[in-house]
């Protein structure tokens, strides 16, 4: 078996079988031709034939020419509707994780595991989502679609997005940060009754010290309200200013520098929930809670100074 | 100093288009895969096998080129020949890009050169 036998295989591997007969004759008869023309001009058959196929290149990628098919999953008459498409699907994905996350608090799951299987199901619907609609979208291209046919029709000025009054704060930034300050006090209040151990009587052991009822734990409440506030009035005014700023940094400090003193003295998290959970088993949680207060609590006085510096120069 | 890359990709941008055409108006005598080959470089017009290749077949395929294999030689080769639309075609692309090399010839004298 020659190269050029082996050359012509492999072409003709990727195009379909009624097309076989006329592309490997015609296929073979440019080889033979241009192998001739270089022995011709004194180059050794074998060299010839190398460099004939060397120039030809690729055979899958030949092939694909020969047989007239995309090299492309998705085309660029195809990408937009495929992008516009998957982007709003996507947002069906966190529906099954937060039916999940509830069943699974309300069964009374740890709250570790339920939160897992909550992201896992979401991560799961969002992978089969973006699957299927690609290679939907990967069959239409291969189908002669993707040129013609604009799914959603043409262009017009009309679906230009309505230019909203010039905001700094949308409401969508709002709605997440209240809702993650109502999810915080929610899981401070779980936290007692889920935490996936339980003494040997059956009493749920709380993942927080006990120690902190009620002072800690009420100055904890007002911090989180006033942090509320400041979202809402920062909503309102449509703009972060200085004093708002000031005032987020004076409620993160209040709140970083006591959780962060409480856990790295151990009176952060319960030490039965420690011992319950196997002592070393957790050992990374302290390290964790407080790299997440301190980026978070960083991340969120700077995101509020340079808005509000932003909002001031404009 | 130009990029080689950026400047490669220009010229074959550019040239694109020229192949079809070249090839539409050489086959108005028949010929075959290899002998277009060489003769679009000896016309200063090279052109990748693995480009004209599939691109013939394409040609054929949009009814702009007619096949025909001839078998009176040791070697059995597949002919081509522009077809009536393959020539309407070309006499239009061919104009179409004498007009664009005098639309952009005007626009160099015009704007003069630094």
């Amino acid at each position: 078996m020659t190269l050029t036998d082996r050359y012509v295989a492999a072409t003709l591997r990727r195009i379909p079988a009624d097309q076989h007969g006329d592309i490997e004759a015609e296929l073979r008869a440019s080889i033979d031709d241009a192998v001739e023309a270089q022995v011709e001009s004194g180059v050794a058959p074998e060299a010839a034939e190398t460099s004939v196929l060397t120039d030809l290149g690729d055979p899958d990628r030949l092939a694909a020419g020969l047989a007239g098919r995309p090299l492309q999953l998705i085309g660029p008459g195809l990408y937009l509707d495929w992008w516009r498409l998957l982007t709003t699907l996507l947002w069906i994905a966190p529906v099954p994780g937060a039916v999940v996350l509830t069943v699974g608090l309300i069964d009374g799951d740890p709250v570790g595991s339920a939160i897992w299987s909550g992201i896992w199901t979401a991560a799961s619907v969002a992978l089969q989502i973006a699957f299927w609609t690609t290679l939907v979208f990967a069959v239409l291209e291969r189908t002669g679609h993707g040129r013609t046919t604009d799914l959603t029709g043409p262009w017009t000025v009309d679906r230009l997005p309505e230019q909203r009054e010039r905001r700094d704060v949308s409401l969508g930034d709002t709605v997440a940060s209240v809702g993650l300050l109502a999810l915080v006090v929610a899981a401070v209040f779980l936290q007692l009754r889920f935490s996936g151990f339980s003494t040997a009587d059956g009493e749920p052991i709380p993942v927080l010290d006990p120690g902190l009822w009620p002072g800690w734990v009420a100055g904890f409440l007002a911090i989180v309200a006033v942090d509320a506030v400041v979202a809402i009035v920062t909503y309102a005014r449509g703009r972060w200013t200085v004093g708002l700023a000031a005032l987020n940094t004076v409620t993160g400090v209040l709140f970083a520098v006591p959780a962060v003193w409480l856990a790295t003295h151990d009176r952060l998290v319960n030490p039965a929930f420690l011992d319950a959970s196997g002592g070393d088993r957790l050992s990374w949680l302290v390290p964790v809670i407080v790299a997440t207060i301190v980026v978070v609590t960083v991340w969120d006085v700077v995101d509020g100074w340079t808005k509000a510096l932003r909002a001031r120069r404009a | 100093m130009i990029d080689p890359e950026v400047s490669a990709g220009h010229r074959q941008e550019v040239r694109r288009g020229s192949v079809v055409v070249a090839c539409l108006l050489m086959l108005r005598t028949p010929g075959y895969g290899y002998g277009l080959l060489e003769a679009l470089a000896a016309a200063d017009l090279p052109v990748d096998a693995n480009t004209l290749y599939p691109l013939l077949r394409r040609l054929e395929k949009q009814g702009l080129l007619s096949s025909e294999w001839n078998t009176d030689e040791a070697r059995p080769r597949k002919f081509y020949r522009t077809s009536p639309d393959g020539e309407r075609l070309a006499s239009a692309l061919l104009d179409e890009w004498s007009t664009t090399a005098r639309t952009l010839h005007a626009i160099d004298t015009e704007r003069g050169r630094p």
